[in-house]
């Protein structure tokens, strides 16, 4: 039984959802339809506004063994939110407020449940830039640092890691501890907020945290060079960075998947020829380090047969291409089953394409690939085909082997979540997994934070 | 280069009515006329003009060219081009401008190739060098750089952005010319047949908007919002999860993934306000709300927020304001 009384008390009765109707965004995510796992029967939503108040609701879930999903925007893409147990699923969006934007340290202090819009506006408003760009700007704080969260733009600069410098989390048992701060060096003791960043809410619900931030880029320009062969413009990605051109983003798109998502926002796909097109975002700190960069990436490119090259410079051209390539989920998302997001050593980018066309073609199926080249992350797109012919866990199955002779990993960004878990002895050894179900029972001995995700 | 003298400005109808950008280049072209000490040209094309010919002409033009035809009233770029290069060639002016609108875009560049001259595309100011050459001025690499461009060859040609320059004061005792041109039309490859509004909604455009969620049981009940919207002259907006399971079309979907909307009001009814949707109208100007759930997002940014049954409050709310209307 959940104690809604008990809650209603913490958070104030307006604040307790308990009615079914209410909740039903609360009860999914992103997840594709074919692996989307069923939400549980009874469930109640709250919604706290402080960090003490998320705290004394892990005190009373903790004494009453009542089961807490955290909740940020909703965005994940593995079922990591969706509460599959009778429980409480804990809302982050009333703590939406940008605490501070450091301008002398280039630090902001975030709240957990402040959208990536609002971040990144509010930090360009203050004349920096926060680079990383996971997506769908829906997202939250909490939850961008919980899944650690990576996207285009990470090349550069790294995913989400690489920024968080400093959190405030509340554990399972209700107590507050703050980690890291405004440093860019910090040796002390065990690194505990690296275990935070990216356990997917199973160790503490993230309530604060501090980003790193660089000024703003004199100049930016996004190239979209287009191929007729996909294995030509995936292969030239390794070239481009061995030539000592580090963009802030090297994306992978196919023609008729990327034009379908700018069908769908209204909006116009800028390159017309070609099958395949890399998106490349280059910055610079003035506007002859962009051109010496454009050039570059154009000279190795045409190396690799490239058919064309548009170089965007307008902001609003550069942001439609963003947006175009961050929508391609939407429109595609009735025809697919599950996208994958495998990553393998940014090198062997061109293997894995090969391996996935021959398994592709041995299982009588096309699988669309868009994705990250620049770091190695490709989403494999399997379509519905395959649920129909009962092949999906195959396909994927092989997919992944695929991935782990490389020396790759079955998930790059979107983590293990709920959905992936069937994967989890085939990627990580025996005694890793055992050292993770230790940590988790330190941190939440009586098992109430997110169960049956991340790890198993 | 010498025999080109003058500056030329396009003037851009729709429908019969100028663009406003129309009269934002002629009031930047006045102030080089001035400095230069040369002619302002307008050349417009379309049918029955004459009364904004003589526009023109208060707004700042010298003398203006004007092409009548019923063939030219919608826009047609072989026509137009046609008719433009022939008459730079004829008159030689020195600058040539045309609004960076959509339909300037296109025909821009097709008239640069034809006269073999250089298009600053896109521009935000125009200044003059010290040996009155124009000197373009462009955003570059994300509007963070500004290109000063010159033009080396004639007539210096650049599309320039709506609401950047200043218009003149309307002044409607100033004298000019009008010219009627003869006019050519060439082998019509396309023809107009009839013009089509996409699915008859512009969401973007709309004054009002009263859109519906989750909080709506059945596609049927749209009906409850169309009341609301028909008596306060708006129209019908929506959440994505109903546009998903194709309750309503598309081109009413409002958020990040849909239309950006700036209405002057915006009724929320029965929508809990996710990122993606609240993306796409906060910046209405007066944001009112209407759902079951207190703690519905949407509440936060709303400057009115009812909490009730959308469909208790909505057909009450109706009814008030027919009653209102009505007396």
């Amino acid at each position: 039984m959940i104690n809604v009384e008990g809650l209603q008390r913490i958070v104030g009765e307006d604040w307790v959802i308990t009615k079914r109707d209410q909740m039903e965004s609360y009860l999914v995510d992103e997840t594709y339809l074919g692996v989307r796992p069923e939400p549980a029967d009874n469930v109640v939503v709250v919604k706290p506004a402080s960090t003490e108040e998320v705290s004394e609701i892990l005190k009373l879930a903790n004494r009453e063994n009542t089961i807490v999903y955290p909740r940020g925007g909703g965005t994940g893409l593995v079922g990591g939110a969706i509460p599959t147990e009778d429980g409480v699923v804990l809302s982050l969006e009333r703590l939406d407020k940008v605490e501070e934007v450091d301008k002398e340290n280039l630090m902001v202090v975030a709240q957990a449940g402040v959208t990536l819009g609002q971040l990144i506006e509010t930090v360009e408003d203050a004349g920096l830039f926060f680079p990383p760009h996971p997506g769908d700007e829906g997202a939250q704080v909490g939850g961008l640092v919980a899944c650690n969260a990576a996207g285009t733009r990470a090349i550069k600069y790294g995913v989400i890691r690489n920024y968080v410098k400093g959190v405030e989390v509340v554990l399972p048992t209700g107590e507050v501890i703050s980690m890291g701060g405004k440093l860019l060096k910090d040796n002390q003791g065990l690194d505990l907020m690296h275990l935070l960043i990216g356990s997917e809410g199973i160790l503490g619900i993230i309530t604060k945290a501090i980003f790193r931030l660089y000024p703003k880029f004199a100049g930016m320009a996004t190239l979209v060079v287009s191929y007729d062969d996909r294995h030509e413009a995936i292969n030239s990605v390794p070239k481009i960075l061995q030539s000592g051109v580090i963009p802030l983003a090297i994306e992978y798109v196919e023609a008729k998947e990327v034009e379908m998502s700018a069908q769908h926002l209204g909006l116009k796909w800028p390159a017309a020829k070609g099958k395949a097109h890399l998106i490349i975002i280059v910055t610079g700190a003035n506007e002859d380090e962009v051109y010496f960069q454009c050039e570059q990436i154009s000279n190795v490119c045409q190396e690799y047969k490239a058919i064309d090259t548009l170089i965007a410079e307008r902001r609003e051209e550069q942001a439609d291409i963003l947006k175009i390539r961050s929508e391609m989920y939407t429109p595609l998302k009735p025809k697919i089953a599950d996208a994958l997001d495998i990553t393998v050593p940014p090198a062997d980018i061109g293997r894995i394409l090969d391996e996935m066309d021959r398994i592709a073609q041995r299982f009588d199926t096309t699988i669309p690939v868009f994705g990250h080249a620049g770091d190695g992350n490709l989403h494999p797109n399997l379509l519905n085909d395959l649920l129909e012919k009962g092949t999906l866990k195959e396909v994927k199955r092989e997919i992944y082997k695929a991935t782990l002779n490389l020396g790759g990993v079955v998930t790059g960004e979107h983590g293990m979540g709920k959905i992936r878990l069937s994967e989890f002895d085939l990627c990580l050894d025996e005694k890793s997994r055992v050292l993770m179900k230790e940590i988790k029972r330190v941190f939440d001995p009586n098992n109430i934070l997110n169960p049956g995700t991340a790890i198993m | 280069m010498s025999d080109y003298k003058g500056l030329m400005v396009f003037a851009e109808q729709r429908g019969g009515k100028i663009h406003p950008v129309s009269y934002e280049l002629l009031g930047k072209g006045r102030e080089i006329a001035d400095r230069l000490n040369v002619e302002l040209f307008g050349v417009l094309l379309g049918d029955r003009m004459e009364k904004e010919a003589k526009e023109l002409v208060c707004y700042g033009a010298d003398k203006v060219f004007l092409y009548d035809h019923p063939a030219l009233k919608e826009f047609n770029l072989l026509n137009y081009k046609h008719s433009i290069v022939k008459l730079v060639e004829e008159v030689k002016p020195e600058v040539f401008l045309l609004g960076a609108t959509h339909l300037g875009r296109s025909l821009g560049p097709r008239i640069a190739v034809a006269l073999t001259t250089g298009l600053t595309a896109d521009c935000i100011g125009i200044d003059l060098d010290e040996q009155e050459n124009l000197v373009w001025v462009r955003p570059a690499f994300s509007g963070n750089i500004l290109a000063y461009i010159k033009t080396s060859t004639r007539p210096q040609m650049s599309t320039i952005r709506y609401k950047v320059m200043q218009k003149c004061e309307r002044d409607p005792g100033r004298r000019g010319q009008i010219v009627t041109k003869q006019v050519e039309l060439v082998d019509p490859v396309l023809t107009l047949i009839n013009k089509e509004t996409l699915r008859g909604v512009n969401i973007t455009e709309a004054d009002v908007i009263v859109s519906g969620g989750r909080g709506l049981k059945r596609p049927e009940d749209f009906g409850i919002l169309h009341g609301l919207a028909d008596v306060l002259g708006g129209v019908i907006g929506s959440s994505r999860p109903l546009v998903d399971d194709g309750w309503i079309g598309k081109e009413h979907q409002v958020g990040f993934s849909g239309n950006t909307v700036r209405p002057k009001l915006y009724i929320a009814c029965g929508i809990s306000g996710s990122p993606q949707h609240l993306a796409g109208m906060r910046g209405a100007d007066t944001i009112v709300a209407i759902n079951a759930d207190p703690s519905a997002p949407i509440f936060r940014i709303a400057d009115y927020g009812i909490v009730g049954d959308l469909y208790e409050v909505v057909p009450e709310l109706t009814n008030k304001l027919q009653r209102r209307c009505s007396k």
